[in-house]
C-alpha cells in the first residue's frame, strides 16, 4: 500500500478562523475508488468498480451534544445543502467555503481500468488460481480487492489531507463448511507479487486438503495454542476492542485494569509504523497525527485508543485513532495495526511442552463481549496435540473463554508474524492488520455440536 | 422529483449506442435521527445516492457503481461499465420480468425528513423509572429510480420511521426494544419501552441455579436476528456454488419452521413492486418441512426471485433478503400460562459470532440469556450456550407465535415469540 499526507494550517477562508468556529466543527471530504477483480477455476474473470465521493460535518457542543450530517457528492450545491441542515445559518456560509475547499483537496483517485492495471490484476489472480489448482484445490476463487481513498479533514485551526491505497488478494478453496481462504496484502516491505500470490494459492489448497477429513474435538476444557494469525485475531478481539476508548468505558478489561495481570511478556501496541502494518497513515480520519499507543505493557493494561471526542472528554491522551467506516460515518476509536511483541519461548518448544491440547491454525470468525469479559472463536482448522506432537486435523468447533482464562496465558512465542483482516464494529467495516507470535492458554472451553 | 434526477437518469439511459443496451438504477436515501443519551443529545442526518449502470452489447455486459447524481458523475459510471464490458465481460443477464408499463411513479425525490424527536422524548419519559436509557428515533425516505434504453421507466418512494430504546446501564445494553412503522405517528413508544423493561428485568436478575430446561422461549428481537442469520443460507451468491439447492432436505422428520421472504407482508401494494433489476417482486418460501423450498436469486444469480439489490458487500448487484420472517404455527402473540409450564428460559439476549448464528460448518453456535421461570414464576437469570447442528436446531423449533414485528438487521427481518424444545433446549449433543 502507499499513502501520502499533508497537514498544516491550510489556506484561510474568510469567516472560518477564530475561536468561534475552531475546534467544535469538523469537516471531512473524501473521494475514493473501490475495485475488485475475480477469477475462478472455470476461468471466469469478473470486475466491479465503485466510485465514491462524499462529505460529512460533525459539530460538538460543550455539553457533549453532537450534530452530524453526511451526503454523497462533493459539489458546492451538495455542500451548501449539507451545511444548511447541520449548522445555524450564521455559520453555514463560511463553512460551505471551507468544506468545498476541503473537497477540492481530496484529489480524485486515478481512473480505473487502465490496461496496465488490468494486466497486473490478471497476472496476480492467475498465479494464485493456478497454484491452488496445481496443489489439488477445487472450487478455487481468487479475488483482488483494491481501494484508493483521498480525504481531507479540517477544522478552524488545521487541515490535513491523506491518500491511502490498499490492495489485498484472497484465495478461496472449496465451498460451504470446508472452504479455506488465504489472504495476502500489499505491504510497504512486501509488495504484492506473483510469487506471493502463488504461495497463497498453494497454502490455501494444501490446508483445504488437510481439513477435508477434519474431525470435531470432544467438548470440554483443554490447553489451546494459537498460531500467529489466530493469536492476532484473539488479541485484537479481546484486548484491542476493549481498549478502544468508547468501548473501554464499559469494558471489564478497563474496569479491572488494576487487578488484572497477564503474562509478563505480553505487550500490545497499536502502531502504524510497524513493518507489518497494512494501512500506514500519517494522520487519522480527523486529521490528527497518528501515534503508537501501548495498550498492554508487560502484562498490565496501560492505555487506550482515542479519537478527538474521547480525548476531549478526558478519557485518555489523544492518540490519533479516529477512523471512519466510510465518509458517511462519524469517527470513532478503532485499531489499525495491533502488534504483540514477541516473547522468549520458541514456538517449537511451546508445542513440545504441551502434554495434551489443541493447536488452532485457522479461525473463521471471532467475537468478544467487552462488557462481560468473554470471547468466542469459530475454529475451522486445528491440530490435536498429544504428548507435545501435532496429531489429526480438527475443525468446526468453538473456543470460548474469559479474561480470567487469558490471565493464565503461560507462553508467548519468540517470533511475531503479520496478517491482515477486515474488522467490523457496529456494522462499520475497516481494513486492519496485526502481528502476533504463538501463544498458549492452559485452559479454554471447547464446544462442538457433534461431540 | 427534482425533475433533474429523473432527467439525468433518463438522459444517461438514452446515451445507448447502436446495438447497446443500458440500464440505469439510482436510489436516494434521506435519513434523520435524534438520539437522547446520558452523554447528551445527538442528531444525525444522511443524504446519499447509489447509482448503478449495466451496459450490454454483442452478448457481453459490464456494470459499475457510483454515488453522485450529476451528469459528470453518471458519465463516469457509464464509462466504467463500458470499460468493464470490454475487459471483464459477463454474459448478458436474462431480460427483466416486470410489467409494462412499470408500476408506480413518484413526483419528487423526497427531502431529508425531520427526525421524530418527540417520539424519542416520549420514550425517555416513559422509561423514567428504568434507569438511564438511550432512545433513538429516526425517519427515512428512500426513492428508487430505474430506467433503461428501451424506454422503460419506474420509480417509487418508501417511508419508514424507527424507534429504538436501549438501557444505558453498564452490562444491560442488551435490554432493548424497537419498532418500525410507516410514519412516526404510528410508532408505539409504550410498547417499545415495555419490551426494554421486560428484557431489563430479565437480564438484571440474580443468577438462577442450574436446571434442565423443558423449553426456551425466544423474544421477537432474538428471533429476528436468528431469521437474519438463517436466511443468509438461502441467498444465491453470484459466482459461487450454492451450499444446497431447492429440494435439499436439511432436517428430516417433523419440522415446523417455515421461513418466507415477502416484502408484501410489510408493505402491501405500495408500489415497491420491482427489485433493483426491474424484476417483479414475489413471495418466496425458503424453508418448509425441513426442506429448501426456495433460494433468493437475481438476474445475475438466477433463477431470479425479484430479490436483486444494488450496493451489497461486494459493491455490486446481488440477491438480498427483502423481508424475511417465519410463518406462525399458533394464533396467539405471547406465551400463555400453559406455554410457560415447567422450567423455561425466556431469552432476551442473543450473542454469537458477529452478533448472531454462525453457519460455517452447518452448525449453529450462539448464547441465549434471559429469565428462568418455573411454572411461570421467575427463578433468576441464566445464560445457555447452544452448539448444535442446523437440522437439530430446525427440529427444535416447536412453536412460532403470531404478531410478527419487523426489525432492521441490514434488511428487514421479522421476529415473533418462538419456542425451542427437545434436545436443543436441554443442551444435549
Amino acid at each position: 500500500m502507499s499513502s501520502t499526507s499533508a497537514a498544516g494550517a491550510g489556506q484561510a477562508v474568510a469567516g472560518w478562523t477564530g475561536a468561534e468556529d475552531a475546534p467544535s466543527v469538523h469537516l471531512y471530504a473524501e473521494r475514493g475508488l473501490e475495485r475488485t477483480a475475480a477469477l475462478d477455476t472455470a476461468g471466469v474473470y469478473a470486475q466491479t468498480s465503485y466510485h465514491t465521493s462524499g462529505m460529512s460535518v460533525l459539530c460538538r457542543a460543550g455539553d457533549g451534544s453532537t450534530r452530524f450530517g453526511q451526503c454523497s457528492g462533493t459539489s458546492l450545491e451538495r455542500a451548501r445543502r449539507l451545511l444548511d441542515r447541520v449548522l445555524p445559518a450564521s455559520r453555514a456560509d463560511a463553512a460551505t467555503a471551507a468544506l468545498t475547499q476541503a473537497a477540492a483537496l481530496a484529489a480524485t483517485p486515478a481512473s480505473e481500468g487502465e490496461r496496465e492495471d488490468d494486466a497486473v490484476a490478471r497476472q496476480l489472480l492467475q498465479a494464485a488460481r493456478d497454484a491452488a489448482t496445481e496443489a489439488g484445490g477445487r472450487d478455487v476463487t481468487c479475488q483482488l480487492w483494491e481501494r484508493v481513498r483521498c480525504f481531507t479533514a479540517r477544522d478552524g485551526r488545521s487541515m490535513a489531507s491523506q491518500r491511502v491505497e490498499l490492495r489485498r488478494l484472497t484465495v478461496s478453496v472449496g465451498h460451504g463448511p470446508a472452504r479455506v481462504t488465504r489472504s495476502v496484502a500489499d505491504l510497504a516491505h512486501a509488495p504484492l507479487s506473483v510469487t506471493a500470490a502463488a504461495a497463497a494459492g498453494s497454502q490455501a489448497a494444501e490446508r483445504w486438503a488437510s481439513l477435508r477429513q477434519a474431525a470435531q474435538p470432544r467438548s470440554g476444557t483443554t490447553a489451546v495454542l494459537f498460531t500467529p494469525s489466530p493469536a492476532g485475531v484473539l488479541l485484537h478481539e479481546v484486548f484491542g476492542h476493549a481498549l478502544e476508548a468508547d468501548t473501554a468505558r464499559t469494558s471489564v478489561l478497563w474496569s479491572r485494569r488494576a487487578s488484572l495481570a497477564f503474562h509478563g511478556a505480553l505487550t500490545l501496541t497499536d502502531d502504524v509504523t510497524h513493518s507489518d502494518a497494512w494501512e500506514t497513515v500519517g494522520v487519522d480520519d480527523e486529521g490528527t497525527p497518528v501515534r503508537p499507543a501501548i495498550l498492554i505493557a508487560n502484562g498490565r493494561v496501560s492505555g487506550r485508543l482515542t479519537d478527538r471526542r474521547h480525548a476531549a472528554a478526558g478519557d485518555a491522551p489523544l492518540t490519533g485513532h479516529g477512523r471512519r467506516g466510510w465518509y458517511g460515518s462519524p469517527p470513532e476509536p478503532r485499531m489499525r495495526h495491533l502488534a504483540a511483541a514477541p516473547g522468549t519461548d520458541p514456538a517449537a518448544a511451546i508445542l513440545a511442552d504441551t502434554r495434551n491440547g489443541i493447536l488452532v491454525t485457522d479461525v473463521h470468525a471471532a467475537d468478544a463481549v467487552p462488557g462481560q469479559g468473554r470471547f468466542f472463536l469459530r475454529v475451522t482448522g486445528a491440530r490435536e496435540v498429544i504428548a507435545g506432537q501435532p496429531g489429526r486435523w480438527l475443525g468446526g468447533f468453538t473456543v470460548r473463554g474469559t479474561l480470567d482464562d487469558l490471565a493464565r496465558l503461560d507462553a508467548v512465542g519468540d517470533e511475531a508474524v503479520g496478517s491482515v483482516a477486515i474488522c467490523g464494529k457496529r456494522g462499520r467495516w475497516l481494513p486492519v492488520s496485526h502481528s502476533a507470535p504463538v501463544i498458549r492458554v492452559p485452559a479454554l472451553s471447547i464446544g462442538s455440536g457433534g461431540a | 422529483m427534482t425533475a433533474t434526477s429523473l432527467e439525468l437518469c433518463e438522459a444517461l439511459a438514452d446515451k445507448a449506442r447502436p446495438g447497446e443496451y443500458l440500464e440505469v438504477f439510482a436510489r436516494h436515501v434521506g435519513t434523520a435521527a435524534v438520539r437522547l443519551a446520558p452523554d447528551g443529545r445527538h442528531w444525525e442526518s444522511a443524504d446519499g445516492w447509489v447509482v448503478g449502470v449495466l451496459c450490454s452489447a454483442a452478448g457481453q455486459a459490464g456494470r459499475a457503481m457510483g454515488d453522485t447524481m450529476d451528469s459528470r458523475g453518471l458519465a463516469g459510471v457509464l464509462d466504467a461499465a463500458r470499460r468493464i464490458r470490454r475487459t471483464a465481460p459477463f454474459a448478458v443477464p436474462p431480460e427483466r420480468l416486470c410489467a409494462d408499463p412499470a408500476p408506480g411513479a413518484v413526483e419528487a425525490v423526497a427531502d431529508v425528513p425531520r427526525p421524530p424527536r418527540e417520539k424519542a422524548e416520549e420514550a425517555v419519559r416513559r422509561a423514567a423509572d428504568l434507569g438511564p436509557v438511550t432512545a433513538t428515533a429516526a425517519a427515512t425516505h428512500r426513492t428508487v429510480i430505474r430506467c433503461d434504453s428501451t424506454g422503460w421507466r419506474g420509480s417509487y418512494t418508501e417511508n419508514e420511521a424507527q424507534l429504538h430504546v436501549r438501557s444505558a446501564q453498564p452490562g444491560l445494553d442488551a435490554a432493548q426494544g424497537a419498532r418500525i412503522r410507516g410514519t412516526a405517528r404510528e410508532l408505539p413508544a409504550g410498547d417499545v419501552v415495555a419490551d426494554m423493561a421486560r428484557a431489563r428485568a430479565a437480564l438484571s436478575a440474580p443468577p438462577a441455579g442450574a436446571h434442565t430446561l423443558d423449553r426456551i422461549w425466544m423474544s421477537p428481537m432474538v428471533t429476528a436476528r436468528i431469521a437474519h442469520r438463517l436466511s443468509r443460507a438461502f441467498v444465491r451468491v453470484p459466482g459461487r456454488r450454492a451450499a444446497w439447492e431447492v429440494g435439499t432436505v436439511i432436517a428430516g422428520g417433523p419440522q415446523r419452521l417455515v421461513l418466507v421472504d415477502d416484502l408484501g407482508k410489510v408493505r402491501p401494494g405500495d408500489g415497491t413492486a420491482f427489485d433493483d433489476e426491474g424484476t417483479l417482486r414475489q413471495r418466496t418460501v425458503l424453508l418448509e418441512r425441513g426442506r429448501v423450498a426456495g433460494l433468493l436469486g437475481s438476474r445475475m444469480a438466477g433463477p431470479t426471485t425479484g430479490s436483486a439489490h444494488w450496493g451489497g458487500w461486494d459493491s455490486d448487484v446481488a440477491p438480498a433478503v427483502a423481508a424475511c420472517w417465519a410463518e406462525p404455527t399458533a394464533g396467539h402473540t405471547e406465551p400463555t400460562e400453559a406455554d410457560l409450564a415447567g422450567w423455561v428460559l425466556v431469552a432476551e439476549e442473543l450473542r454469537g459470532f458477529r452478533g448472531g448464528l454462525d453457519l460455517t460448518a452447518g452448525q449453529v453456535d450462539f448464547e441465549l440469556t434471559g429469565a428462568v421461570l418455573r411454572d411461570g414464576e421467575r427463578a433468576g437469570r441464566a445464560r445457555i450456550a447452544i452448539s448444535a447442528r442446523m437440522p437439530d436446531l430446525l427440529r427444535g423449533v416447536h412453536e412460532v407465535l403470531s404478531g410478527t414485528e419487523f426489525y432492521r438487521v441490514k434488511g428487514l427481518y421479522g421476529g415473533s415469540w418462538w419456542s425451542l424444545e427437545g434436545a436443543v433446549a436441554r443442551g444435549e449433543r
